[in-house]
């Protein structure tokens, strides 16, 4: 239909041309028989006229066609330059071999090199020499076309002072799809870092200083239980025994937060260690056995025979299966707890489920946050912190691992979470 | 027999933690000599010649390795305690090489801790008695 119409079209248009080159012609044949026009004259125009429709189809209007695409593309260049130029974010792309081939304004000002002194200069102007390797690697995983997820790392500036910096890489591609070379946006997270440093350590001497004086006062209280000072009467016992098991409580919240400032600021991974992770889990486990049997629940487990080694810091991770055997015990007043590992290529993934009181769909999404409490009157026993999860998946996340939770309301709990078998 | 009381020191710069340690120690029939900072313990450990230490690491002035290392030099064998409000595994393989008996981290039960320090004193002095 649209080719017919297209002919159509054509058609009309060669007919008006046509008409109107015959009514010139006409003209013209009329001016010259007038002895107006000289005939050599007479013969040019009727020339042109005639060549002008196969110049125009042939040659003018491709032309026009193809200006107004370089200029749409000049347009379109010169708009993502303007967002390149307005970018706070340093923008820089190079070559295969790590020469620097664009510099844009954020880039002057998170490295301090103007664009003259960076074009042409290879990327290691900034990257600090025990980081040389790192940047090779990029390019080579860049160069195989690998994705390159966001990470975070340290540069040098200009003026030889180190800062914190998130980079984001891709590849650059050419007409053929060969990759060329690569785009790096990289924006400086110093003063962030900055922060997070700050909060540790307040957190660090916060929880120091908390602990002196919590010691003592519990010191205090079981100087008089102990009767040490001198008798005291049961009513006497009863509250300050409720005293020192809350200063017990308050010392718990303490050591949480510790626990979380050192997940957070990636202080567990400072200590790195070859581990047997079934073994680990299978201490775990003993530690809760006879509290489990005493509720009358079912401890089973799927653990591998074999032992398999991964790296990162074996307290920690006991941490993360004593708080989630902890929960599953807290929460389970029938059936079982069930204690899997299962190993696939490249993880580790341990599961702890139970049968217990599950939790509840709204609570799912704020399952890992700090102070998060549900299902907590439950009567009598050590109150939790609310900080277990959060402290389990700062844990687990300093190991590059995953954490995650499956649950139906009423009816259970499932956690799993994965640990990388390669450090 | 008369149980002769021993005399045990303490170093610590927080006086009210010195105060319930003092009461805790004393309950177990030890005789209590106290010191708020590096120089008042190495000079009380001189006079008194102590049959052992529990000593704070985290002191303003002269620390808690150092007051070990001054007392090292002149006491290769009194059980030397470490007192720490938490575990810095630096300082503990200081102390160690300096050789600390033991570590009393200050956020658990003092009372077990200060069971588990009564009985290594008492290992302490047999192993001395015998050798």
């Amino acid at each position: 239909m649209r080719k017919l119409s297209i002919a159509l079209n054509l058609l009309l248009t060669i007919l008006v041309i046509v008409f109107i080159i015959d009514i010139i012609t006409n003209i013209i044949t009329c001016l010259f028989n007038l002895g107006i026009m000289a005939e050599s004259l007479v013969d040019a125009v009727l020339v042109i006229l005639l060549a002008y429709p196969a110049l125009y189809i042939f040659i003018f209007r491709p032309m026009s066609d193809e200006v107004a695409k370089h200029q749409k593309a000049a347009k379109e260049l010169r708009r993502l330059a303007a967002i390149v130029e307005s970018s706070d974010d340093a923008i820089i792309s190079k070559t295969l071999d790590g020469e620097i081939v664009t510099w844009n304004h954020g880039a002057e000002k998170v490295y301090g090199y103007t664009q003259a002194e960076a074009i042409g200069k290879p990327i290691s102007i900034v990257v600090p020499p025990e980081k040389k390797d790192e940047t090779t690697d990029i390019l080579k995983k860049i160069a195989r076309g690998e994705p390159f997820e966001y990470f975070e790392t340290t540069r040098i500036r200009k003026d030889g002072t180190t800062i914190y910096v998130s980079l984001t890489i891709s590849p650059i591609y050419d007409e053929s799809g060969a990759i060329t070379g690569a785009s790096t946006i990289s924006r400086d997270i110093s003063e962030r870092k900055r922060i997070e440093k700050v909060k540790d350590e307040f957190i660090g001497t916060v929880s120091h200083e908390l602990r002196t004086p919590l010691s003592i006062t519990k010191e205090g209280i079981c100087l008089i239980l102990d009767k040490i000072p001198g008798a005291i009467n049961e009513e006497q016992v009863r509250i300050l025994t409720i005293s020192k098991n809350n200063i017990d409580r308050l010392a718990r919240i303490i050591n949480s937060l510790l626990d979380i400032s050192r997940a957070e600021s990636g202080k567990i991974k400072a200590r790195h260690e070859a581990f047997d992770i079934v073994s680990v889990v299978r201490q775990a486990m003993v530690i809760f056995e006879p509290k489990i049997k005493e509720k009358r629940l079912a401890l089973r487990s799927e653990l591998p025979k074999n032992s398999i080694i991964i790296h990162g810091d074996p307290d920690s991770i006991t941490q993360v299966l004593t708080n989630l055997i902890g929960n599953s015990y807290k929460f389970t007043d029938r059936g079982s707890i069930d204690i899997s590992i299962k190993e696939t290529a490249e993880n580790v993934e341990i599961s702890v489920a139970d049968t217990g009181i599950g939790i509840a769909r709204e609570n799912m999404m704020k399952l890992f946050g700090k102070f998060q409490q549900f299902g907590r009157m439950r009567g009598p026993g050590e109150k939790g912190t609310g900080l277990g999860l959060a402290i389990a998946k700062g844990i687990v996340t300093a190991h590059n691992g995953k954490i995650w939770a499956e649950s139906e309301f009423g009816k259970g709990t499932r956690m799993t979470f994965t640990l990388p078998k390669k450090a | 027999m008369a149980m002769v009381k021993r005399k045990i020191l303490v170093v610590d710069d927080e006086i009210d933690f010195l105060e319930m340690i003092r009461l805790r120690l004393e309950a177990n029939n030890y005789t209590v000599i106290t010191a708020i900072n590096g120089d008042e313990a190495l000079e009380k450990f001189a006079k008194e010649k102590p049959a052992a230490i529990l000593l704070d690491i985290l002191m303003p002035g002269m620390d808690g390795i150092d007051v070990l290392k001054k007392i090292r030099k002149t006491d290769t064998k009194v059980p030397v305690f470490i007192i720490t409000a938490f575990s810095n595994e630096e300082r503990f393989s200081v102390a160690n090489k300096l050789n600390a008996s033991g570590f009393i981290v200050k956020t658990s039960d003092i009372q077990k801790e200060i069971q588990s320090i009564t009985s290594a004193i008492a290992i302490a002095e047999n192993f001395k008695k015998s050798s």
